[in-house]
């Protein structure tokens, strides 16, 4: 009987394609929360830190997805995920991506924060996460609504 | 056309294989991911960006412009490949099959308009229509794509200069009509998003 020959044909899957987007969008999110200050944004406070950490994860990423093992000479050269697949992940992953940034910098502020209160309460929207947490922001909103 | 067409692809084409950084470049422009994943980076730090709230909600106001026009574009490339299909280049000129493996794979997706040009200026032409800066900025993406999938023979110019031309044209009727029109909704939106603290 005469060996079958199987061919397999490596593809872009979707799970490597979220991994990337939700590496790459976090550190996107990073790097512009240094830029404009949103400091209840970032995981680590000091830019000279924020900044060379959101660079490592957005080049990380793309290394990761694009060079290592000659991806781009083998699998980006082949067919890969449609173009409609590639919106609605790039969707979920820029989502979950802003979900953890959001619950890891609020879990820092919380932690930051023991015991101390803010005393500007008047910005409004993003602005308000140059002086406090997501959560405390959110908290806030809230908050002053019920009053 | 067709004879402009194929002089300009041939042109092109006989750049490929002479310079193996310059092949290398147009692999990382043409592949389905680099380009249109930075974009769609691009687009999420604009929503972010902006010092002050007005100048913030003129960022998001231009995210969501370049969204609906790419929406809007794809849905018109849809349309335009039932009308209207002619086969890539790689297919039309046998001696370009080996370009097209250099560079990229062998798409099966019509050829005109190219949808590529279509999704890069789309959200180019989206982003200039609210705000001029960010829309140039973002030109230098969109233009380097379709210009590596020329390079690749796997679309026409003139496939190009289509699906540029119908994704500018498409985000002068999203900013002129659609957004006026979805203007409660979008408004909405963004003030719910500053509720959240995300806006």
């Amino acid at each position: 009987m005469a060996a079958t020959e199987v061919v397999t044909r490596e593809i872009v899957t979707r799970a490597e394609y979220l991994i990337f987007i939700f590496t790459a969008s976090v550190g996107v999110l990073q790097l512009v929360a240094a830029r404009t200050q949103l400091k209840g944004l970032l995981f680590f406070k000091k830019p000279v830190l924020a900044y060379p950490f959101s660079l490592l994860l957005i080049i990380g990423s793309f290394w990761w997805f694009f060079v290592r093992d000659d991806r781009i000479d083998t699998v980006m050269r082949q067919p890969g995920l449609e173009g409609s697949g590639q919106f609605y992940n790039f969707c979920m992953g820029a989502f979950a991506a802003l979900l953890f940034t959001l619950a890891v910098s609020s879990l820092i502020g919380l932690l930051r924060r023991r015991g101390q209160r803010n005393e500007n309460e008047n910005s409004e929207g993003l602005d308000t996460l140059r002086q406090m947490s997501y959560y405390e922001a959110v908290k806030r909103n809230f908050r002053s609504k019920e009053d | 056309m067709t004879g402009i067409d194929e002089r300009i692809i041939l042109w092109i084409n006989d750049l490929v294989g002479k310079s193996a950084a310059l092949d290398r470049i147009m692999i990382w422009l043409a592949s389905d991911y680099f380009i249109p994943v930075t974009i769609s980076l691009i687009l999420l730090a604009i929503w972010f960006l902006g010092q002050g709230t007005a100048e913030r909600e003129n960022y998001q106001r231009a995210v969501i412009c370049a969204f609906i026009t790419i929406g809007f574009t794809s849905g018109f490339i849809l349309a335009a490949n039932h009308i209207y299909s002619h086969p890539h280049p790689f297919e039309a000129l046998p001696e370009l099959k080996a370009t097209i493996a250099q560079i990229f794979y062998e798409i099966h997706d019509p050829a005109f308009p190219s949808n590529t040009a279509a999704v890069t200026f789309g959200a180019a032409a989206g982003l200039w229509q609210k705000n001029r800066k960010l829309g140039y900025l973002m030109l230098i993406p969109a233009v380097l794509m379709p210009l590596s999938k020329i390079y690749a023979a796997v679309y026409w110019p003139s496939d190009i200069v289509a699906g540029a031309v119908l994704a500018i044209l498409t985000s002068f009727l999203i900013s002129w009509v659609v957004m006026p029109l979805a203007e409660p909704m979008i408004g909405g939106l963004i003030k719910v998003m500053r509720k959240l603290c995300l806006a």
